[in-house]
C-alpha cells in the first residue's frame, strides 16, 4: 500500500479516525514512518513500530481502558459488560496472552519489565 | 490472528435471537459463581425431590431410573452426588489444563446450572401420560403396544435423548467457561471426567442406598383396626393365586397406581417366584402397624406369612391408604426391624 500526501487531509475530514495496526492488503503489522509536530510542522521520518497497546483492536483497547477505570476490579467490569465473572476473566486472560505475544515481537518493549515509578 | 472471547456483541448490540441462543446453550456467559449455584441447586433439589415423591432417582451423573419408592433424603443425596462428583473431577482437570486461575465456586455454580434441564426430565417423568405409558410398558411389554403407544414411546424417548444431549452440552460449556479451556484436549478431558464420574456416582449411589434406603424405615407403631382389612384383602389375593386365579383388582380394592402395576401377568410371575422361595401360602399372622413420617397418609401393616416352607418365614407388608385401598404389597424375608 502506498501512502500519499493527501492522508493528512483525509484524517482531518474523518473525526477520530481509527489507527490501523495491520495492513489491509496482507494483514502484516504496520509501522509508523512519519510523525508531524502539530505546532511547528517539524517532521520526523523513520521506521517506528506501534506500541503493543496501540496494535490492539479498538474493542480490546476499550477493554483495557475499562480495566484501568475500574482499578482492575473484574467484578465491576463484569457488571459493566453484563457478563459473568469467568467470562470476563477469560477475556482478560486471552488479552494478556495476546499482549505478551505482541511484546515478544519487540523484546525491547517487554511488557513484563516494569518501568520505574 | 488473535481472537478473544467476545464481550461486546452480547451487550447492547446483541440481536435478541443470538441472546436467547446464548441463554439456552451457554448461560454461563451471563451467569456463574454464586447466583448460578443458587439457581442450579434449586433445580437439582427440586428434581431430586420430585424423584423421591414419584419414585425415580439418579443412578449416575447422566442416568436415572424408575425405582421402587425412594426416601426423599436418598433421592436428594443422589441428585447432589450426581452434581458434585463431576464438578470435583472437572475442577481438578481444569486446574491441570487451564492457564487461568480456576475458582471452585465457578465450577460448582456452572455445573449446577448445567443440570437445570433435568427438571424438564423430571416433569416429563412425573406427568400422568408418561406414567400411564410406563405402566403399560411394564404390564404389556413393548411387543403388545399399539401403533399410537409406540409412537408416544418413540416421541418421549427422543425428547429424553435431546434433553440429555442438552445437559451434556451445557456441562461442557460450563467446564469451558469456568476453567477457560477449549479445543481437543478440553473435550477429551471432559469426556474422560464424565465417564469416570458416571462410574463413581453409580458406586456412591449403591453405597448411599445401603446406608440410607436400607436403614430402618423411620416409622412409628400405631394402633389401627385397619389391619383386619389388610389381612382379609391380601389373604384373598394370595389364596386366589394358590388356586390359579390371577385377576386384576377393582377400584374399590386398590389405588389406581397399584392396580396399573399389579396386573394379572405381574401377579403370575410374582407368585411363581414366591412359591419357589417360601412354598405354598397358608395364612397371615398380624405383627404390627406403622406409619412413615415421609408418607403419613399410608399405613404399613406387617404380617408373618405362613407358608409351606416353614424354615423360611417371610414378612408380608401391606400398605393401605386412608380409604383402605391397597397401595403396596411386599413379601420378603423376615427382619425384626422394618427396612
Amino acid at each position: 500500500m502506498t501512502s500519499d500526501t493527501n492522508s493528512n487531509k483525509d484524517t482531518d475530514r474523518i473525526p477520530n479516525p481509527r489507527l490501523p495496526a495491520h495492513c489491509p492488503g496482507c494483514t502484516a503489522a504496520l509501522k509508523v514512518t512519519r510523525l508531524d509536530c502539530t505546532e511547528c510542522d517539524t517532521a520526523v521520518i523513520g521506521g517506528f513500530n506501534l506500541p503493543p497497546l496501540a496494535r490492539l483492536a479498538p474493542e480490546d483497547q476499550a477493554f483495557v481502558l475499562c480495566f484501568l477505570q475500574t482499578g482492575g476490579n473484574l467484578k465491576d467490569m463484569a457488571e459493566r459488560y453484563g457478563v459473568s465473572y469467568p467470562t470476563l476473566r477469560n477475556r482478560l486472560d486471552d488479552l494478556v496472552e495476546h499482549l505478551v505475544s505482541l511484546a515478544a515481537d519487540r523484546p525491547e518493549e517487554d511488557l513484563g519489565e516494569a518501568s520505574s515509578l | 490472528m488473535y481472537a478473544s472471547h467476545t464481550l461486546d456483541p452480547h451487550t447492547r448490540t446483541t440481536p435478541v435471537r443470538r441472546m436467547w441462543r446464548t441463554w439456552l446453550f451457554n448461560p454461563f456467559h451471563y451467569l456463574a459463581g454464586g447466583p448460578a449455584l443458587a439457581w442450579g441447586l434449586a433445580c437439582i433439589v427440586l428434581t431430586a425431590s420430585l424423584g423421591g415423591v414419584f419414585d425415580y432417582r439418579y443412578t449416575g451423573t447422566l442416568s436415572f431410573q424408575l425405582s421402587t419408592p425412594t426416601p426423599i433424603l436418598l433421592a436428594i443425596t443422589q441428585g447432589l452426588t450426581a452434581w458434585i462428583v463431576p464438578s470435583a473431577l472437572l475442577y481438578l482437570a481444569g486446574h491441570g489444563l487451564s492457564r487461568s486461575r480456576v475458582r471452585l465456586i465457578d465450577v460448582l455454580g456452572t455445573q449446577a446450572l448445567a443440570r437445570a434441564p433435568g427438571l424438564l426430565v423430571a416433569i416429563i417423568v412425573v406427568s400422568p401420560p408418561f406414567r400411564d405409558l410406563t405402566n403399560a410398558l411394564i404390564a404389556q411389554g413393548v411387543s403388545q403396544f399399539s401403533v399410537a403407544q409406540l409412537a408416544a414411546l418413540t416421541a418421549v424417548a427422543t425428547v429424553m435423548v435431546l434433553l440429555l444431549i442438552w445437559i451434556v452440552l451445557l456441562m461442557y460449556r460450563a467446564f469451558a467457561v469456568s476453567c477457560n479451556v477449549a479445543g481437543g484436549w478440553a473435550i477429551t478431558v471432559f469426556v474422560v471426567a464424565i465417564a469416570l464420574s458416571e462410574v463413581a456416582t453409580g458406586a456412591t449411589g449403591q453405597f448411599l442406598q445401603g446406608a440410607i434406603a436400607n436403614r430402618t424405615v423411620a416409622s412409628v407403631p400405631v394402633q389401627s383396626d385397619q389391619h383386619h382389612r389388610a389381612a382379609q384383602l391380601v389373604t384373598g389375593i394370595l389364596q386366589g393365586h394358590e388356586q390359579g386365579r390371577f385377576e386384576a383388582l377393582g377400584p374399590e380394592e386398590a389405588t389406581e397406581e397399584f392396580r396399573n402395576g399389579f396386573t394379572a401377568e405381574v401377579q403370575r410371575q410374582n407368585h411363581q417366584t414366591i412359591r419357589q422361595l417360601f412354598g405354598a401360602f397358608e395364612g397371615l399372622d398380624y405383627i404390627e402397624t406403622r406409619f412413615m413420617d415421609s408418607r403419613p397418609h399410608l399405613l404399613i401393616h406387617r404380617f408373618k406369612g405362613r407358608y409351606g416352607a416353614a424354615s423360611n418365614v417371610p414378612q408380608v407388608r401391606v400398605v393401605l391408604d386412608r380409604d383402605g385401598k391397597l397401595a403396596g404389597l411386599w413379601i420378603k424375608p423376615w427382619q425384626e426391624q422394618m427396612q
